[in-house]
Parts: structure tokens; sequence; C-alpha cells
């Protein structure tokens, strides 16, 4: 009897040990991350049967040692981190453009008012040097601005670029270790008592990985863990790692992307759209979507700049009475040749109207045929063959023309991106202060002899008037008896537009044909427009002549600073503050949900987190509490033993 | 519910960690004395200041544009009004040579002080705006509009470009009036200029004209040239001719001349006194055919003061007296459309204060507005910072309570 009494004692110790030890490795590893909490299982050991008596308990006995883990909650913890994680990446990345827009004293938005006030400037004084030189620093100030404005967004993607690369070896490495937990917990699990620790460790890499990139994960018979990624593209299947790597794109060789290594050793590339959730997740989501529409909408401002600045400039003349040279050197549109392509096409753009440019890529594809479709990347409308050669001029989309050179082969694609480079490529190209262009080439008078009060207004001249620069200076004379003006050059057609702005019925007036005079009415022959108002007499001249030695005309320049308020960003809805508002608007409202969206998800995922902490979380005051328990029950059972003890010595004490 | 030990550190620094965001914000705010500090803090106000920060630029922009405006027409004004002195002494030296008890040689003292003042007003002309460039010469300000010609005649060499200036929204405004509409042209209103042939066939008699009046400006002829031409015959007669186009047409039948008697036609009444002769005209012109440089007819008036009367008899005496009548007129009317010139400078110079005053009140609304957008409300910031001040502390502290409790402490 005492014999079994020292048994169950010890058995007691033996469990209060066991119970002692898987305590004290909770409380070692009260702050190791991933550690779930583990507890001895305990049990009674059974009894003897003693006839005619019944059963006597034979003490306890620890039957296993297990870990306080709930699969489910573990999954919805991780799933709700990796969401956070690709939240808080893009969130860091975008708040870098909303910090670069938020400078309002030194962005963009003061560089193009200094701009376009020293054009003002310039109008107010045309004769003054200072002024000239003033607006070509100017102007060198603001092509500065929008260069380190896209240096900056470029600088991003090369950030984005580093952390991809940086990625893919982290996934590889946690890929390849969960692969290689999958056999170790293979060969040690007997079924019944698990390697506690070795699955925390590769519960904990599922997590790394999660924080990196979204998975999926499956749980195999047998307790195998099985990671996919994107579509589906297996990562971990049992002892066996995927590899992936870090490839340029295909598309657009400036990005690094995500391809998987297979079988025969190629990379191949995954979809971006595919890839959602995590670190990664975010990154491409903001190249995508944020990184791209803020570095093309620059360039869409600085192109139209570019091109509504050098087009009215053209049409001046400058201090020295020469026709304006182009203002600002611009960028051409990009085609990036997806290098699968197995033909020779070759595809060059240019711009066919600024005024329609989108802040969109394009791809186009070439179709059997070969046909050509081009998709708008921003909301995959697609122009087809039909559109394109509808549109004037043919082969053009969204004010981009294409034309083609070398043998198209279907299945081939190109990436089209209109304005990207357009903030890099803004350089001015005047030098000379004298060759700003701040007079009209025209100037309107009227002779001394006059009799009537008719008066000519200035002049002004459209783009015709480059291909028939005036040659003479032409004089109109006004015949009462027939309402009529005389005069105009003998070549020109004239076209009138009345005082309340509809054409005159009697458009075009012939070459050489006089012209019926209707007070205010705008008449214009070789892109030459005069208006005449007033009451003239009969023989009364007006003259229209070639603006030679007028240093002190800045009407061009006046046309020019008009260009500050005019919409001619985005098909005449924008002017350049505006376009400029609008990007500022789009990243600052993109930042704010983003955040907004961030702050909601960290706090989700901090919920999930203690209420799978409160399964699986080691409590230090628990774990003291346990401590004394197991403490007292090894002290009982060694009592129990002493017990035994002094009963076996009151039996040898008998003598 | 268990709370785990590592949730319960990670959590009280979480929330630790986001009062901390918070109050380094507010700070943040007071530092830049701005309650957006990016966009994404306030996206539609920070889209609305770019937009009101751009008129606020333009409105800048155009009160530089009106100083410039201001200065230049400032300048002009100036010019014109030692212009209109210019002409005035001009007209009093005229009506002095008119005396007469002048003998030649006090008419060809008249004459130098004349041709100084001749010279003075081409200066004045040539009035430059201190950095070189000329006022009145149009677009070519880059040389002296008026300069003397072969023959001693001041030419305009300058256009007729008008220097417009955005000086409002929608308001272009010329800085400047170019040479020509200040100097050789004449209202529309101005008055008949009476003359006698200065090329030959000049006249050879003594008669006189006078003033011309405008009787009825409703007459069909009313606003042509006429000429009153001398018949031969005892008694003179003389008939009005319109004379272009030449030979021309007789309006008037023969009449008999009587001396000082006025003569009608087409509206107007003009007194021919003295003996004129066969073949003596008398040009009644429009002011705009008359000849409307107001150099020219200075310097004819010069021409004629000094050519000697002693011995010519009353022709010599009544050639002078023409030729005064006739510069008197034609400077009046400079006179007149310099006068107009300078009220419209005048009127543009207010116009540019009231632009101003409005332009200005825009400005305030728009930076106030502005100001409403962006700037910090200070009261509410340090109000708000103590706020987040109180809660960060309240975190720390609970924390450094709640990690003090622990079973340990009694054991």
């Amino acid at each position: 009897m005492s014999n079994s009494m020292f048994f169950t004692g010890l058995s007691g110790l033996n469990a209060a040990q066991a119970a002692l030890v898987t305590t004290g490795q909770n409380t070692a590893n009260v702050n190791t991350p991933g550690y779930n909490r583990q507890s001895a299982e305990i049990s009674s050991a059974g009894g003897t049967f003693k006839a005619g008596v019944g059963f006597f308990g034979n003490g306890a006995k620890v039957v296993n040692v297990t870990r306080s883990y709930d699969q489910y909650l573990t999954a919805q913890f991780n799933q709700a981190q990796s969401s956070n994680q690709a939240l808080s990446s893009y969130y860091t990345q975008i708040s870098q453009i909303d910090n670069l827009l938020a400078n309002q004293k030194a962005g963009l938005a003061p560089q193009l008012q200094t701009f376009f006030s020293n054009v003002q400037t310039v109008a107010n004084t045309p004769a003054d040097p200072a002024a000239r030189q003033q607006l070509l620093s100017a102007s060198e100030g603001l092509a500065n601005q929008f260069r380190t404005m896209d240096q900056y967004l470029t600088s991003l993607n090369a950030n984005v670029n580093d952390q991809v690369t940086g990625s893919v070896d982290q996934i590889n490495a946690y890929a390849e270790q969960i692969a290689s937990l999958n056999k170790q917990v293979a060969m040690l699990s007997n079924g019944k008592q698990l390697p506690n620790d070795l699955l925390d460790q590769r519960d904990q890499l599922v997590n790394e990985l999660g924080k990196l990139v979204g998975t999926k994960l499956v749980v195999q018979d047998g307790g195998q863990y099985n990671v996919f990624i994107g579509n589906g593209q297996t990562l971990v299947l049992g002892d066996r790692a995927s590899r992936l790597a870090a490839v340029n794109s295909a598309a657009d060789a400036s990005r690094t992307t995500l391809a998987v290594i297979n079988a025969a050793g190629n990379k191949v590339e995954f979809h971006e759209s595919a890839i959602s959730g995590g670190s990664l997740g975010g990154l491409l989501q903001f190249r995508n979507e944020a990184l791209t529409t803020s570095q093309n909408s620059l360039g869409r401002m600085a192109i139209v700049l570019a091109e509504t600045f050098n087009a009215q400039h053209k049409l001046g003349i400058d201090l020295n009475g020469v026709t304006g040279e182009e203002f600002f050197s611009q960028a051409v549109p990009g085609v990036i040749a997806n290098n699968r392509n197995t033909g020779s096409l070759d595809v060059t753009a240019s711009f066919s109207d600024s005024g329609l440019l989108t802040t969109s890529n394009y791809r186009l594809d070439v179709g059997a045929g070969p046909s050509f479709s081009v998709t708008r990347l921003s909301d995959n409308k697609t122009f087809n063959a039909a559109d394109l050669a509808a549109a004037v001029p043919p082969d053009s989309f969204d004010g981009v023309r294409l034309a083609f050179a070398g043998a198209a082969v279907a299945g081939d694609s190109f990436l089209i991106q209109p304005t990207r480079a357009g903030a890099r490529d803004l350089a001015v190209k005047l030098t000379d202060p004298a060759k700003v262009a701040a007079a009209s080439p025209v100037i309107t008078g009227n002779t001394v002899g006059n009799q009537g009060s008719g008066a000519i207004r200035a002049g002004s001249v459209d783009a015709n008037y480059l291909l028939t620069p005036l040659a003479a200076s032409i004089t109109l004379t006004y015949n009462s008896a027939t309402n009529e003006w005389n005069g105009f050059p003998a070549g020109a057609a004239v076209t009138v537009t009345l005082a309340n702005g509809t054409p005159d019925p009697a458009n075009p007036y012939a070459a050489g044909a006089p012209v019926t005079y209707s007070a205010g009415a705008r008449m214009t022959f070789n892109g030459i427009t005069v208006t005449v108002s007033g009451t003239p007499l009969n023989g009364d001249n007006f003259t229209v002549a070639k603006n030679t030695g007028g240093v002190s005309d800045g009407s061009n320049a006046l046309l020019l600073g008009a260009l500050q308020n005019k919409k001619s960003v985005g098909n005449g809805t924008a002017s350049f503050n505006d376009a400029f508002g609008q990007l500022v608007s789009s990243v600052g409202n993109k930042t704010r949900q983003v955040q907004i969206a961030d702050t909601a998800q960290t706090s989700l995922t901090m919920q999930i987190r203690s209420v799978q902490q409160s399964v699986s979380g080691v409590n230090q005051d628990e774990e003291t509490a346990n401590l004394l328990m197991f403490q007292q029950m090894y002290q009982a059972n060694a009592k129990v033993i002493q017990t035994a003890s002094t009963l076996f010595d009151a039996i040898l004490g008998i003598r | 519910m268990r709370i785990s030990t590592q949730s319960f550190y990670e959590q009280s620094l979480t929330a630790i960690g986001s009062q901390q965001t918070n109050l380094l914000r507010v700070q943040q705010q007071l530092g830049a004395g701005s309650k957006i500090l990016t966009p994404s803090d306030d996206p539609l106000a920070s889209t609305r200041a770019l937009a009101i920060s751009q008129s606020v630029a333009l409105g800048a922009q155009y009160t530089a544009t009106r100083a410039q405006a201001t200065q230049t027409l400032s300048m002009e004004e100036n010019a014109l009004q030692s212009v209109t002195t210019v002409l005035q002494t001009v007209k009093g030296l005229l009506i002095q040579a008119g005396n007469g008890t002048m003998s030649d040689a006090d008419r060809a003292t008249i004459a130098t002080t004349l041709q100084s003042n001749l010279d003075q007003l081409q200066g004045l002309a040539n009035t430059d705006d201190g950095n070189g460039q000329f006022l009145f010469a149009g677009f070519k300000s880059g040389s002296a509009p008026f300069v003397k010609d072969a023959n001693g005649g001041i030419q305009y060499v300058g256009d007729q470009g008008k220097r417009l200036m955005q000086v409002d929204v929608s308001r272009q405004m010329a800085g400047t009036d170019d040479g020509r509409s200040i100097f050789q042209t004449v209202q529309g209103g101005a008055g008949y200029v009476s003359s006698v042939p200065t090329s030959a066939p000049i006249n050879t008699g003594s008669g006189v004209f006078g003033s011309t009046t405008v009787v009825n400006s409703t007459d069909a002829n009313y606003g042509r040239d006429f000429e009153v031409r001398f018949l031969t015959g005892v008694p003179s007669q003389y008939e009005v001719v319109i004379p272009t186009p030449s030979p021309g047409v007789a309006i008037t039948l023969p009449t008999t001349y009587s001396s000082g008697s006025p003569i009608s036609f087409g509206g107007l009444q003009i007194s021919i006194s003295g003996t004129p002769v066969a073949g003596d005209r008398f040009n009644v012109a429009t002011a705009k055919n008359a000849g409307t440089d107001v150099f020219a007819a200075i310097s004819d008036v010069i021409k004629a003061l000094n050519t000697n009367t002693a011995g010519g008899g009353p022709e010599a005496q009544a050639k002078v007296l023409n030729a005064l009548s006739t510069a008197n007129r034609k400077i009046t009317n400079a006179y007149d459309n310099v006068l107009t010139v300078r009220s419209s400078v005048g009127s543009r110079l207010n116009e540019l204060d009231a632009l101003a005053v409005t332009g200005d009140n825009r400005t305030l609304t728009e930076k106030s507005f502005l100001s409403d957008l962006q700037d910090l409300d200070y009261a509410t910031a340090i109000a708000e910072f103590y706020q987040r001040q109180t809660a960060l502390q309240a975190s720390q502290q609970t924390f450094v309570r709640i990690q003090q409790i622990s079973l340990f402490n009694y054991l």
C-alpha cells in the first residue's frame, strides 16, 4: 500500500515538474513573436483494482504538451495584417508625393505665377532688356521645377523597384524556410504529439510572408502548409519551394516586376493586378495608380505649356523683327516595344493636338491582318482600327498620332506613354533675351487725310499667317458708294465675322473682290484679322503693314500672358493652374483615403490580434499563478512521499 | 478575456504612439501657422487655395501693370501739360505779332521767340521715359519720333502702334499715345481754317480775311472745302468754288465784292476786307484738309513773320496778317486736340485709380478667403494642443501604473 503511495506521489511530482517546465517555457517566451502558449496535459493514471475493495488511483501522468492555437483566428489575423501592410506601404509611398505637392510657396504653382507675371512685365515694357532677361530666368525656373518634380517621382519609381527586388529575396527565403519546416514537421510529428515550437516558427514565417505579399494558405492532411500567391501560383508545396525573381517588365523596362522561375528555368512575369496584399501589393498598386498618374499629369501640363506657348511665340516677332522661334523644347511621346515582340514593326508617336491629351498610358496591340487597336489603360477604352482610321488626322487618338514602319506580327504590343517624359524633357530653348517675340508681326494704321471717324484696331494673326507672311503693306480704301473695302491682297480670300459673332452670309469673299463694310466686323485674310469700326468716309485709307522697329510692341506678349487663364489642358477643361489643382486634389484625396483605410485596418488588425492573443498569448500573471500552483503541487506531492516514508519508517521502527 | 502580456505592451505602445503623432501634428500646425500641412489634410481646401492664390498672383500682376501704366501716363500727362503751355505761349505771340504797330524788326524778334518755342515743342514731342524709350513714338520707341527733314520741316517717323497693357482681368489700356495723334491730328469738330495760297500763284491784292463762322451746319455743302476766287472786272467780283476735283465747281454766281461785308456759302460766313485783285484766292478748308501738323503751322508763320514788309505796302501787310490768322486757327485746333488727348490721359489715370480700388478690394477678399482656408486658428490649435498633451500624459501614466501591477509585488 505504501509502495503505491510512493509511486502516486512520484507521479504527482513528475506531473508538477512537467507543468512547471511548461510554465517556465511560457514565461521564457512571454515576448517571443509567434509563440503560442503551451500547456502540459495531465490526466489521471488510472487505478489498480483491489479485490473486494475497489480501484485505487495510480496518480497522475503527463500525456501531451499542447499549444493554444486557433487556426482560423491566426488565418484571420494574417489576412488582416497583410491588408494592413498593403495600405501602410501605399500610404508611405503616396504621402511622399503628397509632401512634394505640399509646399505652396516653393511648388509648381508659384513658379507658374512668376513665369506668367514676367510675361506680363515684358508685355508692359517690351523694350526693356531686363524684363526680357527676367522672363528667361523665370522660364528656366519653371522648367527646372517641372524637371525636379519629375526627378522626384522617377526616384520614387526607382525606390519601388529596389523594394520589389528586396521583397523578392525575402519571399524566396521565407518560402524555403517554410518548405524546410514542412519537412521537419513531417519527420517529427507522430500524429498526436506535435513539435509545437516548429509549428510556431512555421506559422510565424507564414505571417511574415503575408506582411510582404498576400498569400493563400492551404493546410494539407498531415499538417503540411501549401502556400500560393497571385492567381494560385504555387510558392510552397510540401517540402518544395518555388523561386521568384525580380525582372524588368517586358512592357516597360523602367519597372521592376515579379516573375516566377518555372521548371525550365524561364522567368514568367506575373500579372501585377493578380498581386495584392502585403507591402509588395501596396507598392505595385501605388505604382500603377498614383505614381503613373502623377507623373503623367505633370508631363501633360509641361507638354501643353510648351506647345501652346511655342505656338503663340512663333506668331510674334522679336526685337530684331524676326519671327519667333520655339521658346521651350519639349518631349515626344514615348513608345516602348514589348521585348517579347517578334515582328520588326517600328512605331513612332507624335502629338496631333496637345489639348486632347489625357494622363493615361496606352497599349497598342497588333491583331491578325495585321490590324491595330489601341487601349487606354486608365479605363480600358479601346480604339479599334476603324476609330483610328476615322480620326483626324488618321491613326490618332486622344491627341497622339502614330506612324508605322516595318512588318507587324499579330500578337506584338507596344506601350505608349504620351505624357510620361513631358516634365522630364521640358527645357527652355531660347537663350537670347532679344529673341523673345513680344511684338505682333503686323501693325495697323490710318493715313493722314482720312475724313471719317473710322478707326482700325490692332491686327492679330493666327497660324495661317506663317504660311503667307505679309510681303508688302496693304492699304484698304473705303468706297462709300458701294459701302465696300478695296485693296485686299490679290491672292487672298477674305472671311468676315460680323460684330455679333456670326459669319457674314457673303463669306468667303473671293480673292481680289471688294469686301462689304460692317462696323466692328473681323476681316480675316492670309491669317491676319483686322477690324474697322466707326464711320469711314469715301476714300479713307487704312493700312496693314509689317511691324518694323516696333520695339515697344508687347501685343504678342499680351497674348502669351493670356495663356495663363486659357483652358488649354484636357480638351479645354482646365488652365495650367487648374490642371495642377487636379493633380493636387487627386493625390490629396487618394492619400487621405488610403490614410483613413490604413487607420481603420490597423485598428481592425489590432482587435483581431488581441483576440488571437487572448487564445494563444502568454499572460505573465497567469504564468506566475501557475508557477505557484504547480510549485505547491510539487511540494504537496513531496509531502505525500514524505508521508509514505514516515509510514515506512514507522513500520521499520517496530522492533 | 485573457490579455496576453505581449499584446498589453503592444497596445499601450500603439496608443502612446498615436497620441504622440496627434500631438506632433498640432505642433507642426502651430509651427507652420497653417491647418493644411499637406494636400491630404484637406484636398478640397488645398485645391481651392491653389486657385485663389493664382487669383491673388494675377491681382498682384495687374497692380504692377497699373503702376507701370500710371507711370507712363503720368509722364505723358506732364509732357502734354508743357505742350499746352507752349501752345498758349505761341498763341499769345501770334496775337502780339498781329498788332499793326509792329515793325519788321519786332516781328523778327517774335519769330525768333516762336522758333525757340517750336524747338521746345519738338523736344517735348520727343520726350523719353527715362530709359531711352520715346513716349510718343508708337511701337518704334527706339528712336526719336519727330525728326527734321532736309527742308527743315519736322517729320513723324514713329508708327501708330498702341502700347496696350493688361490693367485688369478684361481691360487692356493704352499706356501712351502715338505722336501723330497728338501733334498731327485735329479733332472731328475742329473749325474751318482759312488761308491764302503760299505757293504761286500767290495773292497780289491786299485782301485780308476775317474769322470764319458757322451759320448753318445742315447746309448741303457744309463740310466741304471752298475757295473764294476773285474775278476780272470792275467793280471786282468773286465767286465761291468747290475746288476739288479740279478745276472746281462754282456754287455761287459772280458777286460784287464789298470790303468787310460778309460772304455766305455752304453754311459758313466769312468777311474779307481790303482790296483783293483778280486772280486772288481765299481758301476755306476743313481743319483736316488744311494741314493738321502743328509743327508745320508754326514753321509757316515763322517764315511769314521773317518776311520784310517795309515798302511792300498794304499787300505785304495783308500777307502777314493772313498768315497769322491761319496759324492762329491751326494752333487753336492743335491746342484743342492736345487738350482732348490730355483729358483722355486724365480719364485713363482716373480709371486706373478706380481699377486699383476694386482690384485691391478683390485681393483683400481673396486673401481673407485664402486665410480662412488654410491659416490656423491659434486659439483652437493651442486648446487642441493642451488636450492632446493631456491625453498623451494620461496614456503614459496609466501605462506606467498598470505595468507596475504584477503578482510579483505580493510574493
